[in-house]
């Protein structure tokens, strides 16, 4: 979704280089006879509204957890210990990709408000799962909207890992923002949970559960909610 | 495949809102758990808890007499399931059950099952003591109802008939004990089953949270030996999730005793049909 983003900023920046190339060409002397003659005064530009450009998500990462696989700890058998660092890199390799597709979801003029993000972020078998109801809570409302204002953003990574084979990341996230519109601005907030597989050489879900609400719709118990869980301070997960 | 979608305000609405109404409370939910998908009909898995592991008697599980031995075959399509408890004194390839893990291992236990009940196995999962009370404690503890006094020294058991939550080595004490119960190892054996069903049931119930399921894998993973295939462990634990306890059809194998010209006791299996039916795709109740 980072490509799609950067295509567009690619577009832009490529329609500003041709105007000006256009222009420039107008002033050059070399230019061939028959488009000079044929070439008309350029109207006045029309003054345009200008848009605050779209800020991205400053998505927080909270410290990552790691649950390790190994069955050393029973089976006495010689096995290596989680790495740490191969943990920590796939955390932060999903934790960008959660950016980036709450980026494009939400923010991205190209993609925001549409199910185009979901595609690169979900394995075929969830892609084939996903209901409509299930897209509108992904983000894919089809709305149109001016803006998109960014709030807040967390996401916490739990890496199933066993040696230095990291086997599943599931994230929790929680993410704020302002849909602004002509007539007003609303709040929403989408939180829940993505669990990524890695998938040729990347990462795609294969399990989610996530919630796209306002926040005076928020009751507890939904999906995504946090809890404190006995194992975030449990040594023996690490066995 | 698991769906819970709970659409409090339907997105029209929501464009509404957004188009400058009244914001009403809007939720829409999105919960997708691919399960586990099989090509061709039932999954069967051999449940196996072996004698041997550190602490408490080192040594190499893998080859250690196997005194749980349990048949899970899911129907993924239907989510209904069938276990078959077997004694472990049970006799096969005219041996006792258990003893063939100490001779080959898991695959040839395995193998033993297959040729025996005519059932292919998929996949052979297999604990130790130690690897069980793990798991019970992981869990915070293990909802059981207690059937019958349950009252042995050698196993550690103290139970009073009644719904108990087991720490893990009451847990433990619970599945080991034989000696103060009235049909012996008949019973051991059927609790083994209502142990799994217990703990199936509490997982829908306590686990069922992605996070949470995901500690639990680990949990799994880190207490067993298994040859299921990594990336096939969050997809079988959502097909687990979303079969409901009451479409679980427990069978504890029972049979005449018996001993072999060595003097062993054994068990002459009469399992009735259950396995004509489990081989013909009918499972659960």
């Amino acid at each position: 979704m980072r490509a799609r983003w950067l295509h567009w900023v690619v577009a832009v920046a490529l329609c500003a280089t041709a105007t000006t190339a256009c222009t420039r060409g107008a002033d050059e002397p070399e230019a061939s006879p028959g488009a000079s003659a044929t070439a008309t005064p350029s109207p006045t530009p029309t003054p345009t509204p200008t848009q605050p450009p779209a800020e991205p998500f400053e998505l927080t990462q909270e410290d990552a957890f790691m649950y390790s696989m190994s069955n050393n700890g029973v089976f006495g058998a010689e096995r290596p210990e989680p790495d740490v660092a191969a943990a920590e890199a796939a955390a932060e390799d999903v934790v960008s990709l959660v950016r980036d597709y709450l980026d494009a979801v939400f923010v991205s003029p190209a993609t925001r408000f549409t199910a185009e993000p979901l595609d690169a972020l979900m394995s075929p078998t969830v892609l084939a799962a996903l209901t409509d109801e299930d897209r509108e809570a992904l983000g894919a409302l089809d709305l149109q909207v001016e803006r998109t204002e960014t709030g807040e953003a967390t996401a916490k990574p739990r890496v199933l890992i066993d040696g230095s084979t990291v086997h599943s990341v599931t994230i929790t996230f929680d993410a704020g923002l302002t849909a602004v519109t002509a007539d007003g601005e609303t709040p929403l907030r989408q939180r829940g949970t993505l669990v990524f597989f890695p998938s040729d050489g990347g990462w795609q879900v294969i399990g989610l559960d996530v919630v796209l609400q306002t926040p005076d719709s928020e009751r507890s118990g939904e999906a995504g909610e946090e809890s404190p869980s006995p194992s975030e301070t449990d040594p023996q997960d690490s066995e | 495949m698991r769906r819970l979608v709970t659409a409090i305000v339907a997105s029209g609405v929501l464009v509404g809102a957004l188009a400058g109404a009244a914001v009403a409370a809007l939720s829409l939910h999105a919960d997708v758990r691919p399960g586990f998908t099989k090509d061709d009909g039932l999954l069967v898995i051999l449940a196996i808890g072996s004698d041997i592991g550190p602490p408490q008697r080192p040594g190499d599980p893998l080859k250690g007499r196997a005194d749980g031995i349990h048949l899970i075959a899911v129907d993924p399509e239907a989510q209904r399931a069938t276990i078959v408890n077997f004694p472990r004194d049970s006799l096969v390839r005219g041996n006792k059950v258990n003893a063939q893990l100490v001779y080959g291992g898991p695959e040839q236990l395995k193998a033993a099952l297959e040729e025996y009940t005519g059932i292919g196995i998929d996949y052979w999962a297999l604990t130790t003591f130690r690897g069980l009370e793990n798991m019970a404690e992981k869990m915070e503890g293990v909802e059981v109802v207690i059937d019958q006094p349950m009252h042995s020294k050698d196993a550690g058991s103290h139970f009073d008939p009644g719904p108990a939550r087991l720490n893990g080595p009451d847990s433990l004490a619970y599945l080991r004990d034989r000696k103060s119960q009235p049909r012996g190892d008949f019973d051991r054996t059927r609790h083994h089953g209502d142990f799994m069903r217990f703990v199936h049931a509490q997982l829908r119930a306590e686990q069922s949270d992605l996070p949470q399921l995901v500690r639990m894998l680990a949990t799994f993973t880190s207490n067993t030996a298994t040859d299921i295939p990594a990336d096939q462990l969050l997809p079988l634990a959502f097909l687990a999730l979303e079969i409901e306890p009451e479409d679980v059809l427990q069978v504890p194998l029972s049979g005449g005793l018996g001993s072999t010209s060595g003097g062993a006791s054994i068990v002459r299996l009469a399992p009735g049909d259950t396995f004509e039916k489990i081989k013909a795709g009918q499972v659960g109740p």
